[in-house]
């Protein structure tokens, strides 16, 4: 075996055993690595969503107003009261697409507490099974009961219902999946794009439509309907659909406040 | 004074703990020697030290510097999570293990000069077929065979897609360091485990980025209420059990590709019996996570997952421990029967980056500390022929 004249202690020779990056370096290079490439493709998610969609996403604004399809026929305020506290058939044929044991509270945050209604007061609430057998409360607008389905609807004008179910539907098969059963509900079936808005961290996936039509009542008689349905896509595949619906005429202004109360119910 | 190894014959010296030729334990005869690990006699075999497991040869160079950029790696994530940053810290999460090895692969020169083909096989074809394995699976397992009425349950679907992530997985991530273990350059079973790894985190990074990609896309730069501890759980499940866990799978694979001994990878009975180990455990661990998703209570739900991640990995990581002491130490004692060396072994002087004591001409092992020289990086092998010139 070969000796040098001299032999180098590992630590200090040059060129030898230690000479490699210096260790703060390393830490710091892997630090800003990870941290540029997760910018970088956070933006660069963006940027391809940006150019593929159409319409691009939409961050919900206070000051969009959320207005209704004006080929929607007339509605007559004063016909009203006088039919809305039935529930129509649309409150009873959901239940048709077997919704699963409602878990609201895994994909919904609770509500926006500074401003817990969207601009409306919080009244009753609206009790849901969850997967283990226990309930919890989904907290309703003031002046709204839940009924015996499970959904719940208004007890004065504007006379609104709400329709909540969960499904392990992917989100674009929701919609469309949705969006089919209603057009077998309503009549003259008609709706708005759907079009997707800012989601909270546990929402993966979150849209709206309007649509409108007519509902066939059992006597005979018709009326105009219209509703609007947000579908928010959780973190564990569960889709929820709240489908918010009336047969009398609703303003813009309570409209848009009533869905923001249902966005707020998603963390949005 | 000199005696000679019970187990191989080699002439030691008396004060030497460890034979240099085939690394028994001379002082208590012990030629399998589980409490001390061929890479890091410091440790026993069964230890759950990431670091000296899945970068073993910075292991007797710089396990402290590796242990912290780890931390750091996985600790990032975290930060931008508490912080609202949810999506950048989700990519930084799926990225960090693959960044760490493109660190550890230039501080140990483990790409002998040759970065491209490594960066190209193990990082970007692995990444590339992550991206694959998703949009296959987006495809074949659609929430439309799942039976609408019956809300989350542990059902044939589940199975299903956990079969296909693991079939994919195993199949399509070994692509890269398997073809790389075929060259000469690179046929060492150290080499083989290591990219396999490095392939393996790849791959799980391009998978998590494809299936975040709709989150990254919509979701704000930074959220206010974030749900910071369920974010937490789900970056250390993204950022540190699934590219530990399917690196593992995919590292054994291309170890038992590689061989115990010298030469280049073979498709052999091992390797067969290893792919399908690798695959069923990979299958238990998807499945396993399927099952706990089931679980109604949120906390339950994220403890008895983590919990899952936690053993998967810790049996994974003593699987790797294991192959990889059995091989230096077989490798070594058949070289030493058969009379021949290894190409890995001391030539000239050379100083263990372990204990810094100088180690015999053609010693496989240290005889003071026992570290395996075929576990030192190349970088520290370079060194060593660095001083035989210079002598």
């Amino acid at each position: 075996m070969n000796q040098p004249a001299s032999t180098p202690t590992p630590a200090s020779a040059p060129g030898t055993l230690n000479v490699r990056v210096n260790p703060q370096a390393l830490i710091g290079g892997i630090v800003v690595a990870v941290v540029l490439l997760g910018f970088g493709f956070k933006l660069g998610a963006k940027g391809s969503a940006d150019a593929t969609d159409a319409p691009p996403a939409q961050v919900l604004d206070e000051e969009q107003p959320a207005t209704l399809d004006e080929d929607l026929p007339a509605l007559d305020p004063a016909q009203g009261p006088e039919i809305a506290p039935t529930p129509t058939t649309l409150a009873e044929t959901p239940i048709e697409l077997d919704p699963v044991v409602t878990t609201v509270a895994e994909t919904m945050p609770p509500p926006v507490t500074d401003e817990p209604s969207g601009g409306l007061e919080v009244g009753s609430s609206l009790p849901v099974v969850l997967a283990d057998g226990s309930t919890i409360d989904v907290p309703l607008p003031e002046g709204w009961v839940a009924d015996e389905n499970g959904n719940a609807h208004s007890e004065g004008p504007p006379w609104m219902n709400v329709f909540i179910a969960n499904f392990n539907w992917g989100h674009e098969e929701a919609i469309t999946k949705y969006l089919d059963y209603l057009a077998g509900e309503v009549k003259d079936f008609d709706h708005s794009k759907s079009q997707s808005v800012t989601v909270s961290p546990n929402i993966v996936a979150f849209s709206y439509f309007q649509y409108g039509g007519t509902v066939q009542w059992s006597n005979g008689g018709s009326r105009a309907v219209y509703g609007f349905v947000q579908i928010g896509t959780g973190t564990n595949g569960t889709t929820t659909i709240v489908d918010w619906w009336s047969d009398s005429d609703v303003t813009d202004e309570v409209a848009r406040s009533h869905f923001k109360y249902f966005a707020a119910q998603f963390g949005v | 004074m000199s005696t000679s190894c019970p187990n191989c014959g080699a002439s030691t010296a008396t004060l030497h703990r460890f034979c240099w030729r085939c690394g028994t334990d001379l002082l208590r005869n012990d030629k399998k020697r589980i409490s001390q690990y061929a890479v890091h006699p410091g440790e026993s075999v069964n230890s759950l030290n990431v670091v000296t497991s899945i970068m073993p040869q910075a292991s007797g160079d710089a396990p402290q510097v590796f242990r912290f950029a780890l931390i750091a790696a996985v600790g990032v994530p975290l930060l931008l999570a508490i912080f609202g940053f949810v999506a950048v810290a989700l990519a930084t999460a799926a990225v960090s293990v693959p960044v760490l090895y493109l660190f550890y692969f230039y501080d140990t020169n483990e790409w002998d000069d040759a970065p491209g083909p490594v960066i190209g096989l193990v990082v970007g074809a692995s990444a590339l077929l992550g991206v694959v394995s998703a949009q296959v699976q987006s495809w074949l397992v659609k929430p439309a065979g799942r039976s609408l009425v019956d809300g989350y349950a542990f059902d044939r679907l589940t199975l299903v897609s956990s079969l296909i992530g693991a079939v994919l997985a195993v199949a399509l991530a070994q692509v890269g360091p398997v073809t790389l273990a075929r060259r000469p350059k690179f046929d060492d079973l150290i080499d083989g485990l290591t990219f396999g790894v490095a392939a393996g985190s790849s791959f799980a990074a391009g998978e998590t980025l494809t299936a975040s990609w709709k989150y990254l896309a919509n979701s704000p730069l930074r959220i206010d209420d974030a749900e910071t501890m369920r974010w937490i759980a789900d970056l250390l499940e993204v950022g540190l059990f699934k590219p530990l866990i399917v690196g593992a799978v995919v590292g054994l694979v291309v170890a038992a590709f590689s061989g115990v001994g010298e030469g280049p990878g073979r498709f052999t009975y091992s390797y067969l019996t290893t792919s399908l180990l690798a695959l069923v455990l990979l299958f238990l661990w998807y499945a396993g996570n399927g099952a706990l998703a089931g679980i109604a209570n949120g906390s339950t739900r994220v403890v008895a997952s983590l919990a899952w991640s936690l053993v998967v990995a810790g049996y994974l990581i003593l699987r790797l421990r294991v192959v990889m002491h059995t091989a230096l130490i077989e490798a070594a004692a058949e070289a030493a029967a058969r009379g021949s060396s290894l190409k890995s072994a001391n030539i000239g002087v050379g100083y263990c980056p372990e204990c810094g004591v100088a180690l015999i001409d053609g010693a496989n092992f240290c005889s003071t500390c026992g570290t395996s020289v075929r576990a030192h990086s190349r970088t520290a092998r370079k060194d060593i022929i660095t001083e035989r010139t210079a002598s």
